[in-house]
């Protein structure tokens, strides 16, 4: 079957990113190590707002927007 | 039916795309737009004046699905060379949010197009109906088999006189 609107998926997608990204910013920092370890493994990940990485600024526009939405339907 | 059946002649032929010189078409020259921000710079006053946003509001209200008015909205933005594919790609969740925030503020109902389709087919109902006035004849089938094969196994059994060491007649 032809594939003849991407929306639909590419909208999915987008929830799927944000809802990781919501739980990766949740999750309590571990503090591993003792007093001289380092606060931060090497290797992990940085989740700090990368405004070179274009998915995450259409995420928080449409964070924004569904925010406006969930504000007019609450009224 | 009978129109479905026929070739469609309107299609572009094979090579129709190589037919222009390179460039002479708009997404071929390098897009207008090169970010998200930019191109939703595009869109949203567009999709905020009046007269855009009554055609938008009766299009929904016809029962057209978000998701393909958000789609023909990013293909037209791709063919007038205003922005990238890739960047319209990224456009579309955003667009379906803003197109649905508008229809929302309207207070109108309209088909997301996001909500997964559970209508059930006729065609699978006719399958499944199917299948299952079939099952009973098979099994019937394999019931009257196994008895008859059973019949014989009594019946060489009977025929059978001594044990298994005795002498053959």
């Amino acid at each position: 079957m032809p594939l003849n609107d991407p929306t639909p998926i590419a909208h999915q997608n987008m929830m799927s990113y944000m809802e990781k990204m919501s739980k990766e910013t949740k999750a309590p920092i571990q503090d591993k190590g003792g007093l001289l370890g380092p606060k931060k493994p090497m290797q992990q990940k940085n989740n700090t707002f990368d405004i070179n990485e274009p998915r995450l600024r259409a995420a928080s526009y449409i964070e924004a927007i569904k925010a406006k939405r969930e504000e007019l339907k609450n009224g | 039916m009978a129109e479905a059946m026929q070739p469609m002649f309107d299609a572009p032929i094979p090579g129709m795309s190589l037919t222009h010189e390179l460039g002479a078409r708009p997404w071929q020259n390098p897009p207008q737009y090169n970010t998200i921000e930019e191109a939703l710079d595009y869109y949203i006053p567009r999709l905020q004046s009046d007269e855009v946003s009554e055609q938008l509001l009766d299009v929904m209200e016809m029962g057209i699905p978000v998701t393909v008015i958000a789609n023909t909205m990013q293909l037209a933005g791709v063919m007038e060379g205003k922005h990238t594919i890739d960047v319209g790609m990224l456009l579309l969740p955003v667009l379906v949010e803003l197109i649905m925030l508008i229809g929302d503020s309207a207070k109108i109902d309209y088909n997301s197009g996001l909500e997964k389709d559970k209508r059930v087919r006729s065609s699978l109902v006719d399958n499944a109906i199917e299948r299952v006035s079939e099952t009973p004849d098979d099994d019937k089938l394999s019931e009257e088999k196994s008895g008859t094969v059973i019949k014989e196994m009594k019946s060489a059994a009977e025929e059978r006189v001594g044990g298994l060491m005795s002498r053959s007649a």
